[in-house]
C-alpha cells in the first residue's frame, strides 16, 4: 500500500547535505592534524557522514552529500593536496563509492520512511475508523445514519480527495435516481463517483454521493470501501433494532389484548354474578325471604346493572377514542360549568365524602369538546371517590399558571407511592391486584389521559400539598384568544 | 344449620350470599380480604368456607392453601376465574368445590348441601348405595343395575366407589391418577377416560347426559346421584 503522500526532500535535508560533509571536513582534518587516523582510513569518515545524511534526509541530499564529501576529500586530504585533481584510479573508485553509499542507503531510508509513513496513516485511518463506527452505532434511523456517515468521511477526507454530498430523495443527482424502497444499503458505483442509498422517508436524506477522482490512490479505495462496510454493518444493526422493537411492540400489543379480554371478562362477570346471583335468589328462595331481604336484593341488582352500564359505557369511549373515531367538537365552555355538572354527576355516588371546590375568579372560557372534558373530569373524581374514606374530604382546585389551566384533584386516600404515578394512566393498570372492589375497571385514567391528550393537554400525578393522598392535575393549554365571558 | 364463612372482597356478592344462606338457616360470617378470612377461618371454625380467588390483599389460592395448613374444614372457591387450569389448581390446593360466576342461587346451595353431607357424614360408616335402579352394596362389594348383578373389574369397582363416596364433589383427574396410578402417571389422563368410558358403559349412563358420573372437562369427574344408604 503506497502512501498517497510522497514525501518530498524539504530545506533542512538539503542544508543538512550541506553542511555534514562540512564538520565531516573539520573533524578529518582535526584527525588528521593530531595523527590520530592514517590519512588513507579518513574517506571511512566522509563514508559516515554520506551514511548518515541519507538516513537521515532522502536520496537527493544524500546524493549533494555524497559529491560534496568526495570534493572536500579530494580537495584537502589526496595528492595533489588542495585541488581537485585526481591522481589515482583509487580515488576515482571512492568517489563511485560514495555516490553508491548515498544512492543505497538514500533508498532504504526512503523506503523505510514510506514504511512508517503508510504505519502512521494506516494507524489514523484506524483511528478514524473506530471513530467512525462508534458515531455509526449510536444512529437510531437511516437519516441520522447518513447525516453521521457523511460528516465522518468529510472529516476523514479532509484535505478534498473526496467530495462528499448528503442528497435528500427529492434531488435527482444522479441520472438512475428512482424512489428507493428496499430494505438494503445500495451502493452504485459510477466513474468518478459512488452512491450509497438508504430506505428514508420521503423529505429525509436517503443518499450519499462521494466524488472522487478515478486515477486516486488505491488506498483511498480501500478506504471508501471499508467506511461503506461499516455504513453497511450499521444499517443492519438499525433494521435489527426495529424488527425487535416491532416484535416487542406485537408482543406488547397481544399482552394488552389479552389483558383486556381478562379485564372485560371480569368486570362484566362480577356485577353479573351479583345479578344473577340476587335474582336467582329472589325467584328460588322467595318463600322465604322477608320484604326488606327481598328488597335488599332487588337493589343489589339495580346498583350493579348500573355500575355495569357505566362500565359498557367506559368500554365504548375507550374504543371510540383508541380508534379515533370520536373528533373533538370544540366549542368554548366554562371551566365552573365543567366542574360543576361532573360533580353533580358524581353526588350520587358519594358515600359521606365532602367535595370542596376552589376555583380561581375570571378564568377565561376554554375552546375543548366540552362532554369530553367532562367526563375526563369525572374519571379522576370517581377515583378519587374510590379511594376517600367516609366523612374525608375531595379537593378540587382550578386555577390558571403560565397559559394553562391547571385542575388539581385531590383525595384523602391512602396515595400512590411515586413508582406508580406513570403506570397509573395506563390500560387496565390498577392497583390493587385482587377482583376490584375499591380498584376500578382499570380505564377511567386511561381516557382521561387520551381526552386531555387530543385537547393539548395532559393528566399528571403530582406530589400532593397535604400529608396524605393523591394529587392529579389535569393540565389544558388555554386559548389565546377566548372571548371575553359572555355570561 | 351450619356456619359459614364467606371471604369476598365484593361487598354486593357478601349480601346477596348473606341474605340467601340465611333464608335457609345458616349462620353467616363476612370476611373481605384473604387475611380477615384466615383469622376468621382459625378463630370461629366455620363449618364451610366460601371463598373467592381474587382478593385485594392475598390471592385466593394461597388463601386456600394456608387454610388447608392448620383446617380441613370444607371450601367451596367462588370466581370469575373459568379457566380449567385455575380449577384444577384450586382443586389440588384442597378446595372441596368450585362454582363459576356468575352463578345461580340454586346451584349454589346444592353444592353447599353437598359438601357438608360429605363432610358431617362419616363416607365410611356408609353401607351402599341404592337409588331404586342403581344399586352399589360396599361391604358385598357388588353392583347391581335394575336388579341385575354388573360385574366390575376391581379397579374399575374402586374407581367407582371413590366416586360414589364423594357425592356431588368434583374429583380431578390428578386425585384419581395419584391413588389409583401413582405419582408417575399424573398426565396419563387417557387411563382415566378409558376407565371411566368402561364404567359408564356398564352402569348404561349417556356421556352427553349423564345421570351419575359428570365429565367437568380438563378438571376431573363428579358423581351426580346422591342417594346413599346409611
Amino acid at each position: 500500500m503506497p502512501a498517497y503522500r510522497t514525501r518530498k526532500p524539504q530545506l533542512r535535508h538539503w542544508l543538512l547535505a550541506l553542511l555534514a560533509p562540512m564538520l565531516g571536513t573539520l573533524v578529518c582534518w582535526l584527525l588528521n592534524d593530531w595523527g590520530l587516523v592514517p590519512e588513507a582510513s579518513l574517506v571511512l569518515i566522509y563514508l559516515m557522514v554520506v551514511l548518515l545524511v541519507g538516513v537521515s534526509t532522502a536520496t537527493r541530499p544524500a546524493l549533494l552529500s555524497a559529491v560534496l564529501s568526495f570534493l572536500a576529500y579530494n580537495f584537502w586530504f589526496t595528492e595533489p593536496r588542495l585541488s581537485l585533481y585526481m591522481m589515482h584510479q583509487q580515488e576515482v573508485m571512492t568517489a563511485f563509492l560514495m555516490v553508491l553509499v548515498a544512492l543505497v542507503t538514500g533508498q532504504l531510508t526512503a523506503g523505510l520512511r514510506e514504511k512508517v509513513d503508510t504505519l502512521e496513516s494506516t494507524m489514523r485511518w484506524t483511528r478514524r475508523q473506530m471513530s467512525l463506527a462508534q458515531s455509526l452505532s449510536s444512529c437510531m434511523n437511516s437519516e441520522e445514519l447518513l447525516t453521521v456517515f457523511a460528516r465522518e468521511l468529510r472529516v476523514l477526507f479532509e484535505d478534498g480527495p473526496v467530495d462528499v454530498q448528503l442528497v435528500d430523495g427529492r434531488k435527482d443527482v444522479l441520472a438512475d435516481c428512482t424512489v428507493y424502497d428496499g430494505r438494503e444499503l445500495i451502493v452504485i458505483k459510477h466513474e468518478h463517483s459512488m452512491e450509497l442509498r438508504l430506505p428514508a422517508p420521503p423529505d429525509a436524506y436517503d443518499r450519499v454521493v462521494l466524488t472522487y477522482d478515478e486515477r486516486s490512490p488505491n488506498l483511498i479505495h480501500a478506504q471508501l470501501d471499508a467506511a461503506v462496510e461499516l455504513l453497511r454493518l450499521a444499517w443492519s444493526r438499525v433494521l435489527l433494532i426495529g424488527n425487535l422493537q416491532q416484535e416487542t411492540m406485537i408482543k406488547e400489543r397481544e399482552q394488552l389484548r389479552s389483558a383486556l379480554l381478562s379485564s372485560i371478562s371480569h368486570d362484566l362477570r362480577t356485577p353479573l354474578a351479583t345479578m344473577i346471583g340476587s335474582v336467582s335468589s329472589l325467584v328460588e328462595l322467595k318463600e322465604s325471604l322477608s320484604q326488606q331481604q327481598q328488597d335488599e336484593l332487588l337493589d343489589n341488582t339495580l346498583s350493579e346493572a348500573r355500575r355495569l352500564d357505566r362500565y359498557i359505557q367506559k368500554l365504548l369511549d375507550m374504543t371510540r377514542l383508541g380508534q379515533g373515531e370520536l373528533k373533538l367538537e370544540r366549542d368554548w365552555v366554562g371551566v365552573d360549568e365543567i366542574v360543576s355538572v361532573s360533580l353533580r354527576r358524581l353526588e350520587p355516588l358519594l358515600s359521606g365524602q365532602i367535595l370542596q371546590t376552589r376555583i380561581e375568579p375570571d378564568l377565561p372560557l376554554l375552546k375543548v369538546h366540552g362532554a369530553l372534558i367532562e367526563q375526563a373530569v369525572f374519571n379522576v373524581l370517581e377515583n378519587a371517590l374510590r379511594y376517600t374514606p367516609a366523612g374525608e374530604a375531595i379537593l378540587v382546585d382550578v386555577r390558571q399558571q403560565d397559559g394553562n389551566l391547571l385542575m388539581d384533584i385531590t383525595d384523602s386516600g391512602p396515595g400512590i407511592p411515586e413508582e406508580h404515578w406513570a403506570p397509573i394512566f395506563d390500560m387496565f393498570y390498577t392497583l390493587a391486584q385482587g377482583d376490584h372492589n375499591t380498584a376500578g375497571t382499570g380505564l377511567g385514567l386511561t381516557i382521561c389521559q387520551s381526552i386531555l391528550g387530543a385537547h393539548g393537554g395532559s393528566a399528571t400525578v403530582v406530589s400532593s400539598s397535604s400529608e396524605q393522598g393523591t394529587c392529579f392535575r389535569l393540565t389544558l393549554p388555554l386559548a389565546v384568544n377566548a372571548p371575553a365571558d359572555e355570561a | 344449620m351450619s356456619r359459614i364463612l364467606v371471604i369476598d372482597d365484593e361487598p354486593q356478592i357478601r349480601r346477596f350470599l348473606t341474605i340467601s344462606l340465611e333464608s335457609q338457616g345458616h349462620q353467616i360470617s363476612e370476611a373481605q380480604c384473604g387475611a380477615e378470612g384466615l383469622a376468621m377461618v382459625a378463630l370461629e371454625q366455620p363449618e364451610l368456607v366460601i371463598l373467592d380467588l381474587g382478593l385485594p390483599d392475598i390471592d385466593g389460592q394461597q388463601v386456600l392453601q394456608q387454610i388447608r395448613e392448620f383446617s380441613q374444614v370444607p371450601v367451596i372457591v367462588l370466581s370469575v376465574r373459568n379457566h380449567e387450569r385455575e380449577k384444577v389448581l384450586a382443586l389440588d390446593n384442597g378446595c372441596n368445590d368450585y362454582v363459576e360466576k356468575p352463578f345461580g342461587v340454586k346451584e349454589l346451595l346444592a353444592r353447599i348441601r353437598a359438601v357438608l353431607r360429605t363432610s358431617s357424614g362419616k363416607p365410611a360408616a356408609k353401607s351402599g348405595y341404592d337409588d331404586g335402579r342403581l344399586n352399589i352394596d360396599f361391604v358385598s362389594r357388588t353392583v347391581q343395575l335394575e336388579g341385575e348383578r354388573v360385574r366390575f373389574s376391581p379397579r374399575e369397582y374402586e374407581l367407582l366407589l371413590e366416586l360414589v363416596q364423594h357425592p356431588g364433589q368434583i374429583i380431578t383427574q390428578h386425585q384419581l391418577l395419584k391413588k389409583f396410578w401413582g405419582e408417575g402417571h399424573l398426565d396419563d389422563t387417557h387411563y382415566l377416560r378409558i376407565f371411566i368410558r368402561q364404567i359408564r358403559n356398564k352402569l348404561g349412563d349417556d356421556p352427553a347426559r349423564p345421570a351419575y358420573i359428570e365429565t367437568e372437562a380438563g378438571v376431573g369427574y363428579r358423581f351426580l346421584g346422591e342417594s346413599l344408604t346409611g
